[in-house]
């Protein structure tokens, strides 16, 4: 049985070796004597190469060991989803809005009912920022919310 | 100055009101995430770092530490009343505990593993302090030769003693070591692989990383699987093993604090393997073997002894040497060099008060442990009975806003969630996370010791094996990488006879 999914993995790990091996030969490898900036990194990224291909021959033959299965893939897709948009908007929304919109998509996809979702959602947002913008000095973005805080 | 001077002087720094606030902090915030399952002391220690920020280094580590080794007294309470591990090196203890807990003898199940816990965690502090100081004046000699070798042979530890996939946990290895050459090059100042983005100038920050790798990830993978919780209704009493309880098991607490202590000094050794080499030996030695499975108290007292031991002395390679061998050693690494101390040899010497100030409050934590941990057992049981999401959201939301906290930017958060969904991969795929970070964290110091011995030798490969030390620790490298080897052979030959 052939692992695709373990050989795509394999890939992304050569193509990591290879991107860093060719960049290192930019950088000057130098000799053992005085070895310059790519040295290092030149030699980790051959190793890495070296590794990718015995994992992908592994993988082409179906051999090592199995992955966890994938469970319900749908609920961490979005939250990462989620996350992606909270950093892109943190800075223009502010703070307070968007961890709310960040914190309700995690109770929703641990399937909370709304009515525990909304106010919680809304506290936690809340009480974070008070307690770790005013208390405890961490400055947090304020956004859109600038005008009321 | 004597032994006992030193750790008076350590004591001295336990015992002031703000550290031993935050040794019993660190001592009850690890109890509580050892006995609720998804969240792992990495992840907590994580969590915690942009806290440490402002912290006095010394109270840093010692709530750190109290995390560290209180996890391992809570891990046990949700292996035994649940059947579920709280953290990973509870699982052994689910065997036996938890089919103790339905003969009805959960409440000494618990009595045996947190008095046994405090006898392993005791002895291996014990161990620490004695073996510590000898250890630093030894590796006072090392040359760079000999550091890059040490350091070689504890990430191939690392990697060979406690990955299943020996080749899964080199290409991580690796690819830590690659990650780490990140930022300036620290010989001449030249930018490497940044890619354009100044931020990345200075490396990738290992407060960010982790708090992805371990947090957000570890959360991305619970959202997979509903939650199934069923604490085990049963009156817990009896907390106190009687007098046969001791005679049956003071041998196996011993045995496993001895045993945990010395798998915990090895890299990659630590608290999950030692737990379960001290199951398979008390197994081994018992005259009725044929108990364990059902309910035997040797089989919850030894785990529990090893993996307290193992976590108080993998603090030995950390102190002495400045090598980290399991993630939550490095995060506590991470937070000594926030604070710019350099932990290796030299930390005996330089920071005296921090060194002994840890160790002494080792002693208090492990004592103040045992007193919180019994009397307290029924409300650590109802904090399990709160829904995981809140707990989730929690994390979320701290890891959210530790990240932003390190520079004030949304672009330390896009880094965290980036290695969130990284590490949340890792697992899917049966990645190891912890070559990963200590290569990454080890990797500026093999580079630069490698580079210095070669420049130093003119060049010469050879310097490394005409030095005994160094010859020594490659040699010790050399002989593990052969071990999957010399196991394929064996197999093979089994299998022809």
């Amino acid at each position: 049985m052939r692992k695709p999914g373990d050989i795509v993995v394999g890939l992304g790990f050569l193509a990591i070796g290879i991107a860093f091996a060719i960049s290192s030969i930019k950088l000057k490898i130098g000799v053992p004597t005085e070895p310059q900036p790519g040295f290092f990194p030149f030699f980790d990224g051959i190793i890495l190469i070296v590794l990718s291909v015995l994992f992908l021959i592994q993988a082409w033959r179906g051999r090592g060991g199995e992955s966890p299965a994938f469970g319900n893939v749908g609920a961490p897709f979005i939250i990462v989803l989620t996350l992606v948009l909270y950093v892109a908007t943190l800075e223009t929304l502010g703070y307070i809005i968007t961890t709310a919109v960040l914190a309700a998509a995690v109770l929703r996809v641990m399937e909370t009912k709304l009515r525990v979702l909304v106010p919680v959602s809304l506290i936690l947002a809340v009480v974070s920022y008070l307690l770790f913008d005013r208390l405890l000095g961490v400055t947090l973005p304020r956004g859109l919310m600038a005008a009321f805080l | 100055m004597g032994f006992f001077e030193n750790l008076a002087g350590g004591f001295v720094v336990a015992l002031s009101a703000s550290n031993l606030f935050y040794c019993a902090l660190g001592a009850i915030l690890g109890t509580a995430i050892g006995v609720l399952p998804g969240l792992g002391p990495p992840a907590t220690i994580a969590l915690l770092l942009p806290v440490t920020f402002r912290m006095e280094p010394v109270s840093a580590v010692i709530m750190l530490a109290g995390i560290f080794y209180g996890a391992m007294y809570g891990g046990s309470t949700t292996s035994i009343l649940l059947n579920i591990p709280g953290e990973a090196a509870s699982v052994v203890t689910c065997l036996d505990g938890y089919k103790m807990a339905r003969n009805g003898q959960a409440g000494k199940a618990l009595g045996i593993s947190a008095i046994g816990s405090f006898i392993a965690g005791t002895l291996g502090v014990l161990g620490v302090s004695v073996m510590a100081p000898t250890l630093a004046s030894f590796a006072l000699k090392f040359g760079p030769p000999e550091y890059c070798c040490l350091v070689f042979l504890g990430l191939m530890m690392a990697i060979y003693l406690s990955e299943e996939s020996v080749l899964k946990g080199l290409m991580m290895g690796v690819l830590g070591l690659l990650l780490g050459t990140v930022g300036l090059d620290p010989v001449d100042g030249t930018p490497r692989f940044t890619m354009g983005f100044n931020r990345l100038m200075d490396g990738v920050d290992f407060v960010v990383m982790a708090m992805g790798l371990f947090g957000i990830a570890e959360i991305l993978c619970n959202l997979e699987t509903p939650e199934n919780r069923e604490v085990f209704k049963t009156a817990l009493k009896g907390l106190l093993p009687t007098l046969q309880d001791w005679r049956l098991c003071w041998a196996s607490v011993l045995r496993g604090s001895i045993l945990g202590f010395f798998i915990g000094v090895l890299p990659g050794g630590g608290a999950i393997i030692s737990s379960f080499a001290a199951y398979a030996v008390e197994k081994r030695l018992s005259r009725h073997p044929e108990r364990f499975g059902r309910g035997a108290i040797e089989g919850v007292a030894a785990p529990e002894a090893a993996n307290n031991a193992a976590s108080t002395s993998s603090f030995i390679p950390l102190l002495t040497l400045g090598i980290p061998g399991n993630a939550s050693i490095a995060m506590i690494f991470v937070a000594l060099m926030i604070h710019g101390i350099r932990p290796g040899p030299l930390l005996l010497q330089e920071h005296p008060n921090l060194f002994w100030g840890v160790i002494a409050s080792m002693y208090i934590g492990n004592a103040l442990l045992l007193a919180l941990n019994l009397p307290l057992i029924n409300f650590w049981v109802r904090m399990l009975k709160v829904p995981y999401r809140y707990l989730a959201v929690v994390v979320v939301v701290v890891c959210v806003i530790g990240a932003y906290s390190v520079n004030n930017s949304a672009w330390d958060v896009g880094m965290m969630v980036f290695f969130g969904i990284f590490g949340y991969l890792l697992r899917k795929f049966a990645f190891p996370a912890s070559p990963f970070i200590l290569a990454m964290i080890l990797g500026p110091m093999l580079e630069k010791t490698l580079q210095q011995s070669l420049i130093a030798s003119g060049g010469n490969f050879m310097t490394f094996l005409n030095r005994p030390i160094s010859a020594a620790l490659l040699l010790a490298a050399g002989l593990l990488m052969l071990t999957p080897l010399v196991k394929a052979i064996w197999k093979k030959q089994k299998k022809s006879v």
